[in-house]
């Protein structure tokens, strides 16, 4: 794992080297001046020596001086590393994110992506930045005070050996106690926000039901969860420091002891004593360092199995080398495609065939959970079927570069959804480059020019994230202008008119005829209407095709379709 | 700039200085009431732990020159027993204190979240609408947190810090003022110095927060929407704008901690200095024998000398997280303090079961209440809303529907058909006209009881992540699984329910997960069918859901809306044929009504909405 983690420090080695050394060179400042303070005191002042004073005054005041430029070097530098780690593991995070299929979301869920890269990610590079400003540090600065501690004098430092194992069981058993702990509190955390997160999408259906106070229970057992766990890990966790403190007390004292009789015998000179009890200080301030350290290791385990489990994903779905680019027509053929979803005991698609010719305007029609979704998710290679073989324009969508075929096959996603920006930069996502001009196009054969025009700033009008500020019909015609902005070779709507009344609709799809004369559509709906003019039908059934002809063979020759085009008549013929 | 602070919304993100300090102070105590004791305990055992440090630490002093002046064991025995004492007093009480103050910060931000997640229950659409859902998510996240830490730490840091720094002062004073005068002109440098850096820090810190806000909004939304950017090609373009961010989020970010680390390098350096100065000051004094300096007092004082610093770099880096936990109290209490919906009604529903028939409106009057049964008509007088203000979506709408009635609107995209609904549940407030059921004002019926009486099917399906069961039973939680059940199958649901993998135990996603988006439809109907309420309403609720399936719910939704109110949204002619009244909306206005062969016959915009499907004339 840390291997792994390293490999994120790329682009700042250098300060991820250098920030230590100085650090190194500072401590070697800080450990240094309980030294010259003791030369101060024992060959200055006990030898009444104001020379001697002076002279290791002054190199004091040089340590000092040494001591801030490599400190704010190496904290300048430790921060550069540890955001630079962290910037690094976070672009790598999303980059992959982005790459994921489908079935890779799918298998993750989006609630918990977010997390990891929002709380997860900043955990770790909190403790990048710790690590190079403590892990070197402390135990430098420990090992040095006591060797200092030692060539004062070596009989007392025998105190040592008696009081850092203690202390060290004790953190330990601290950490141990802990760590199991802290991943209870995250998880515990996650699924507080994850309360809020989906009552504040659901208010309307909360309100709708007078849910109020189910909802407040909900939260509140979540709540008091989070509550209980903190309470239990922070109670053992500050029980580190009374341990610390205990223990350097336990020690002064224990020196000041052995120290004073050794010195009433005259076998120790005052100063070293005081010049010791400032190492005992130093030896602690390290350990309590490192216990600091330690706790956070023992949070951010956690993260970082988080983040790496979204890095380490194997995509399961990925671009051929060297795959197509040209999609050389509108042509589609399904031929014995059999689809299962992962996780699932019973195909989607059962053995599907099916030829469409380029520019055809083809209309699905079926119940629901048919699997017309899953049948059109297949054209642009959102999933891979288990069996048969999937081809657009003549080749197998497997041979296709994969940006290559969703550029050249557009769909209009059942759950659509718009971004948070002006109607333009919505607009732009369809083609990056079109002009106001070809924008406006496109929203006129959505039938979405009028009341576009009508809103605020026209196409600067702001989209409020998910696209609140517009009705559900209104939603869907967006979304189809930005599908068509791509000038697609193939255009699939997957029930992207059934919150657009009847008129609109039909007024769209004439516009969208003429606009589309060579481009292959594949319509799904649930309003005979919406398809009957089609050239080719296809009726689903449980995952299978029930029935495929035009209006007029199907209303003979299947009764799925006649049942519902019958139902859907009753009413107009009177 | 304060004039800018004011102008911008309150719990806006940006906002990192307290408005009010003395008033916001006061608020957060007020949740301490219940633990007062607790919470004064804990600081004061704080208290005594720096005391006993700084009392500890002065024992030096006698123990130093009595080795020097080599009193004896006995002596030093003493006097190193009075000085355990004291640090393991002070060691005890800091940890008693510490878990006071744990509880105590525990307790108090479990209540204040809690009471801004109820507080949320009750504020109006127009806040969600208004606020997304990361600037709303951060007062539980960031904002608790900071209040936390504030009640946990920061206080009983500064506090103790303070302590430490006025006790060591004062011990400086007494051992030797003119050292002390000496060791104070640093101390101003170093005072100078931190309040410099805390301007820099505190100014980046700021710029980090809304680099990282702006990074994580970035985040959500567009993990949200990755199917679409996916189906669009847009990652390159999608990484390209994370990246930006993230950037500005690292460049922001190490400058914000180099100055809040930094911090520590170079009070250290000062004090260094401090304690060299005053060193050879003091060694001088001592060899010259002036001002009554020992030995064992310069080595007293420069131990005090070293201590005096520590608490000043403490407190000024406190300083920065206690304004930063005031301001994130402040946007809590500013959604604490968020007006409500107005509910002001008086008029409520008796609980008794619907059913049973004997269900009435309880309308107070002088003489205690009176009983008014419940028909569900439903009656809007000229109504009149609009979102923004200036653009009318509703403009001057008027119907009925008759109790046991089936309304349908109709209408095309953008008439305001969904805007009516949410009139009618009060999620917004109309601006004129009046709204009538059973003949009462609904601004004078219980926002509850007005909820309760119907039930909604919403166009936009919201699910919860928990079971397919759990999903259904939020229409009436008192449900038993056989109704359950029975709902489901009234729904037409259970035939795609029962064969998933744990049946109705089955975990859905708030996306949906495994299910196609008519069956996310058709749960969000038996949710409603199992509340059986009194006057329903359909927005466009069968739209993804074939029309066969639609039948079959339609037949049983009839069966068990008979003698109730229905209100259906649609624009498929199957679904609204059958309405006893059809309204058509256009542009916010009726401008037709009638049955559907009256409708028809009219050869009017309802004519022109369904005519073509079959292409008859
Ligand atoms: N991501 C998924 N994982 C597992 N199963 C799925 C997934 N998506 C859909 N299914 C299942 O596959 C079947 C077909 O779903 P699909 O979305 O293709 O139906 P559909 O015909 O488009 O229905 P609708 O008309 O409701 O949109 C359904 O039974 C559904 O439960
Ligand atoms: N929250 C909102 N803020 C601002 N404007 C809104 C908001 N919700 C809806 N609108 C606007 O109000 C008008 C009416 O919207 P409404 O949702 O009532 O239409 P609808 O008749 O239900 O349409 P559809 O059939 O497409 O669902 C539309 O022009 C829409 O853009
Ligand atoms: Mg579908």
């Amino acid at each position: 794992m840390l291997k792994k983690l390293l490999t994120y420090v790329r682009g700042y080695r250098v300060a991820a080297v250098l920030s230590p050394i100085m650090m190194l060179i500072e401590v070697g400042t800080d450990v240094t001046t309980p030294f010259l303070m003791r030369l101060v005191v024992n060959e200055g002042v006990l030898q009444r020596d104001a020379a001697a004073v002076a002279h290791y005054g002054s190199l004091m005041i040089l340590m000092a001086f040494i001591g801030f430029i490599t400190g704010g070097t190496a904290s300048y530098l430790g921060s550069r590393a540890g955001q630079g780690f962290g910037a690094n593991l976070r672009q790598a995070m999303f980059r992959k994110i982005q790459m994921f299929s489908f079935a890779n979301l799918d298998h993750f869920g989006t609630a918990t992506l977010v997390t990891r890269l929002s709380t997860d990610a900043q955990r770790m590079a909190q403790t990048a930045e710790m690590t190079l400003r403590m892990a070197v540090r402390a135990p430098f600065m420990l090992i040095l005070a006591t060797v200092m501690a030692l060539s004062i004098n070596t009989e007392l430092a025998f105190i040592f050996a008696v009081s850092v194992p203690i202390l060290a069981l004790a953190l330990y058993a601290i950490v141990r106690f802990a760590f199991p702990k802290f991943s209870q509190l995250q998880d515990a955390v996650d699924r507080l926000n994850g309360v809020v997160n989906e009552n504040l999408s659901a208010m309307r259906v909360v309100k709708g039901f007078v849910r109020e106070d189910y909802e407040k229970k909900k939260f509140e057992k979540r709540n008091s969860k989070v509550r209980d766990i903190s309470i239990r890990i922070f109670n053992v966790i500050v029980f580190s420091m009374p341990m610390m403190f205990l223990m350097m007390y336990a020690t002064m004292v224990a020196i000041l002891w052995f120290g004073g009789i050794k010195s009433m015998d005259g076998q120790m000179l005052a100063g070293d004593l005081i010049g010791f009890l400032t190492y005992i200080t130093q030896i602690f301030i390290s350990l309590t360092m490192l216990t600091m350290l330690l706790v956070n290791y023992v949070r951010a385990k956690a993260s970082a199995v988080r983040c790496l489990e979204v890095i380490d994903t194997k995509i399961d779905l990925e671009s051929p080398v060297d795959g197509i680019t040209e999609v050389p027509s509108g042509d589609i053929s399904f031929e014995h495609v059999s689809f299962r979803y992962a996780g699932m005991n019973e195909d989607s698609l059962k053995d599907v065939s099916i030829q469409i010719k380029e520019g055809q305007k083809v209309g699905i029609i079926g119940a629901t959970g048919s699997s017309k979704t899953t049948l059109v998710m297949l054209l642009s290679r959102l999933y891979d079927p288990q069996e048969g073989v999937v081809k657009v324009g003549g080749i197998d969508v497997k041979d296709y570069d994969l940006r290559a075929l969703r550029e050249q096959v557009s769909v209009v996603l059942q759950k659509n959804r718009l971004f948070s920006g002006t109607v333009r930069e919505n607009m732009q996502f369809g083609n990056e480059t079109a002009t106001d001009e070809e924008i406006w196009e496109a929203l006129d054969i959505a039938s979405a020019k009028e009341f576009i025009s009508e809103k605020d700033g026209a196409l600067d009008h702001e989209v409020e994230a998910g696209g609140g500020n517009f009705s559900g019909g209104q939603r869907q015609r967006l979304t189809i202008a930005r599908a068509l902005l791509k000038k697609p070779k193939i255009l699939i709507l997957d029930d992207a008119m059934s919150a657009v009344d009847m008129a609109t609709e039909r007024r769209l799809k004439q516009t969208l005829a003429a606009a589309l004369k060579d481009v292959t559509v594949l319509t799904i709906a649930q309003r005979i209407s919406s398809v009957q003019d089609s050239d080719l039908i296809l009726v689903m059934d449980e995952g299978r095709i029930d029935g495929m002809g035009d209006h007029e063979t199907l209303l003979k020759t299947n009764t799925i379709y006649r049942e519902v085009f019958e139902s859907q008549q009753q009413g107009i013929a009177s | 700039m304060s004039r800018r602070m004011q102008g911008r919304r309150a719990g806006g993100k940006t906002d990192h200085k307290p408005r009010n300090v003395g008033k916001t102070t006061r608020r957060i105590f007020s949740y301490l009431d219940a633990y007062r004791w607790r919470f004064f305990l804990g600081l004061f055992l704080i208290a005594i732990q720096s005391l006993a440090g700084v009392a500890g630490n002065a024992m030096l002093l006698p123990i130093v020159n009595g080795i020097v002046d080599g009193r004896g064991i006995g002596y030093l025995a003493s006097n190193l027993a009075i000085m355990a004492a004291i640090f393991v007093s002070g060691v005890t009480a800091g940890y008693i204190g510490s878990r006071s103050l744990i509880y105590v910060a525990e307790h108090a931000v479990h209540q204040l979240r809690g009471e801004l997640f109820a507080k949320s229950q009750y504020l109006p659409m127009k806040f969600f609408d208004t606020k997304s859902h990361g600037e709303v998510m951060s007062a539980y996240t960031n904002d608790a947190e900071q209040v936390t830490t504030a009640l946990e730490d920061t206080i009983s840091n500064v506090m103790s810090s303070l302590l430490t720094f006025v006790g060591t002062f004062v011990m400086m004073l007494i051992l030797s003022p003119l050292l002390t005068a000496i060791a104070l002109g640093l101390m101003l440098v170093m005072l100078l110095t931190v309040l410099l850096i805390s301007r820099f820090s505190s100014r980046y810190y700021k710029k980090r927060q809304q680099a990282m806000g702006d990074m994580n909004g970035f985040v959500e939304e567009h993990i949200r929407g990755l199917r679409v950017i996916k189906v669009f090609n847009r990652e390159p373009q999608t990484i390209e704008g994370f990246s930006k961010r993230n950037e500005e989020t690292k460049k922001h970010s190490t400058l914000a901690s180099t100055f809040g680390t930094a911090m520590f390098p170079l009070m250290g350096s000062l004090a260094m200095v401090q304690y060299a100065v005053t060193a050879i000051v003091g060694a001088n004094l001592a060899i010259a024998g002036q001002a009554g300096m020992s030995l064992g007092l310069l080595a007293t004082f420069l131990q005090y000398t070293r201590n005096v610093s520590r608490p000043m770099v403490m407190i000024s880096q406190q300083i920065g997280t206690l304004l930063s936990a005031l301001a994130g109290a402040e946007r809590i209490f500013a959604i604490l303090d968020d007006e409500p919906e107005v509910d002001t009604g008086t008029i409520e529903l008796s609980q008794e079961d619907f059913l049973s028939g004997d269900c009435y409106w309880r309308v107070p009057n002088e003489n205690g209440a009176e009983k008014v049964p419940v028909r569900g008509e439903v009656v809007f007088e000229n109504v009149s809303f609009s979102y923004v203000e200036g653009k009318k979506v509703l403009d001057d709408v008027s119907f009925y529907a008759k109790p046991g009635q089936r309304i349908a609107l109709v209408g095309s995209t953008g008439a305001g058909k969904t805007t009516i609904v949410q009139l009618l549940t009060r999620f917004y407030e109309i601006d004129e006209g009046r709204i009538l059921v059973d003949g009462f004002d609904i601004r004078d019926i219980k926002k509850e009881s007005l909820r309760m009486l119907t039930g909604i099917v919403l166009q936009d399906v919201h699910l919860f992540s928990d079971t397919v069961k759990e999903n259904i039973r939020f229409g009436n939680i008192e449900a038993s699984d056989e109704d359950v059940y029975e709902a489901a199958r009234m729904a037409n649901a259970d035939n795609f329910i029962q064969p998933l993998e744990h049946g109705y135990d089955t975990e859905i996603t708030v996306e949906g997960g495994s299910l196609s988006q008519g069956q996310r439809q058709m749960i969000s109907i038996a949710r409603s069918a199992i509340a059986e309420p009194l006057l329903l309403i359909l927005d466009e609720a069968t739209s993804s859901v074939d029309t066969r399936t639609e039948r079959e719910i339609g037949t049983a939704m009839n069966k068990m809306m008979e003698g109730r109110t229905t209100l259906v949204i649609a624009h498929r002619l199957s679904t609204v044929r059958n309405a006893n009244a059809i309204m058509v909306l256009e542009n916010g206005r009726i401008i037709e009504r009638g049955d559907h062969d009256e409708l028809m016959a009219q050869r009017g915009r309802y004519y022109e909405l369904n005519v073509g499907t079959a292409d008859l004339t």
